[in-house]
């Protein structure tokens, strides 16, 4: 890579980790159309298909990157996507793949983490916590997110959410984790909920 | 709130380890205090469940939002490729000939060509790979070619190439470039029109634009115009390049 698209690939790592939804946007653009031919090019597959793996694919860059298991680059991050995108086809698709697929540049995929596709394993208190989320009040969702999913500091949340400092932003994310505790514990999704 | 405090802590694997140990001995003494770890680990996982199903929904608004202005743009493309409206368009540029010239929108402010071009980055030989029908080393020869800039070079490489795989777009967006940059630009304005419907759609537009910014006869409302509606879009890629270009426009 050279230094400029190192510095660009460094920025862009930077922007997905922030979760800068602008620049998301621009890259799931940028890459889509390139990552369609690839997959259908080399796993016989329709649009569609390949359009629901580079979705997959995508994400598991997103959740890589967010958690820190991808900071530096060695390579493009296009190629770290389609670096996942080949474990997904293969996964996926093994026996309809191509003979002769000449992928060995790409870098081995194998530690990246792909357990969130795997949905299925979730109990039930699980989905009703997921679901009552939404029941809870936007300024709680929202600390909740920001601090479980997007995994910000309590300082960066303070700072998004116009809170004094970040032990007040901490203690309003107890109160409002407490609230759906609570929540969950009196209207808990029966199993039929998610059937 | 104190025991929540430690639980959370013990969860998100922020407790010292020295802290780990006790607090896990008295989660086997304390079978109260296992249920709430158990309960509070279910509702991160839930919350965190909620984020992913957040970010695949959001996914899924700009995959349709994409395919619906691929429609919009490909039935538009159609209907400016009617005869009808092709002579009406060939009036137009009549027309619009005779401003030529009289607008130069970004006066001494530099080539707003140079400011803007950058080329297209290399996906075949990142891709690699093929289905036997396709001529890989003719590609990477053309494509070594391309990035080192050697674009006369490149260009009857990338046209053979082009008209060999017409279900590649990218190679007309190459050989574009590469006509563009050797100052051929009724072949590149053509390779770019040859994209309208394909994948590659917003890449010839933006590509067409700079020819017309190249050649700088360019209609400066027109250009302006164009600029104009893809910095306003949210979905297009080339919507930062674009505002860039715009603010380098000086003000009537």
């Amino acid at each position: 890579m050279d230094k400029r698209s190192f510095t660009e690939a460094q920025s862009l790592l930077e922007d997905i980790k922030r979760g800068d939804e602008r620049s998301l946007n621009n890259w799931y653009k940028q890459t889509r159309p390139a990552f369609i031919r690839w997959g259908v090019k080399n796993y016989d597959c329709t649009e569609d298909e390949v359009i629901e793996v580079f979705q997959k694919a995508f994400t598991v860059l997103y959740f890589n990157v967010r958690d820190g298991k991808l900071t530096e680059m060695s390579s493009s991050l296009e190629t770290y996507l389609l670096g996942i995108g080949k474990r997904l086809f293969l996964e996926h698709f093994r026996r309809r793949a191509k003979a002769g697929v000449s992928l060995d540049q790409l870098p081995d995929t194998a530690a990246l983490d792909t357990d969130y596709i795997d949905k299925e394993s979730r109990n039930h208190r699980q989905q009703s916590a997921a679901k009552l989320l939404a029941q809870l009040g936007e300024t709680c969702r929202q600390i909740l997110i920001l601090y479980y999913f997007r995994k910000f500091s309590m300082e960066a949340i303070a700072e998004e959410m116009e809170y004094k400092n970040d032990k007040v932003a901490k203690k309003k994310k107890y109160e409002c984790l407490k609230r759906l505790r609570d929540m969950v514990d009196e209207k808990g999704y029966s199993m039929d909920d998610f059937m | 709130m104190e025991t929540l405090s430690q639980i959370e802590q013990y969860l998100t694997g922020e407790m010292p380890e020295a802290e780990k140990a006790a607090f896990e001995a008295a989660m086997q003494q304390d079978e109260h205090l296992r249920q709430e770890v158990e309960a509070y680990r279910d509702i991160i996982a839930g919350i965190e469940l909620a984020g992913e199903d957040a970010f695949e929904a959001k996914l899924q608004s700009w995959e349709s939002q994409i395919q619906a202005e691929n429609k919009v743009q490909n039935t538009t493309v159609r209907k400016l490729f009617s005869p009808a409206v092709s002579l009406v368009m060939a009036a137009a540029v009549v027309l619009l000939l005779t401003f030529i010239f009289v607008f130069k929108p970004f006066g001494d402010a530099g080539d707003p060509f140079q400011q803007a071009f950058q080329p297209y980055p290399d996906e075949i030989t990142l891709m690699g790979g093929g289905d036997g029908t396709f001529d890989q080393q003719k590609a990477n020869q053309a494509m070594g070619l391309y990035n080192q800039q050697k674009y006369t070079e490149a260009l009857p490489l990338l046209e053979e190439l082009a008209g060999a795989n017409p279900d590649i777009p990218v190679l007309a967006l190459y050989e574009g470039i590469a006509a563009l940059q050797t100052g051929v630009f009724e072949k590149a304005q053509q390779s770019f029109h040859a994209l309208d419907n394909t994948s590659y759609a917003f890449q010839g537009e933006w590509y067409n634009i700079l020819t017309e910014l190249k050649k700088g006869d360019y209609d400066a409302p027109a250009l302006q115009s164009a600029l104009s509606r893809i910095a306003k879009s949210d979905t297009h890629p080339y919507q930062k390049e674009a505002e860039k270009l715009l603010k380098k426009w000086p003000a009537d």
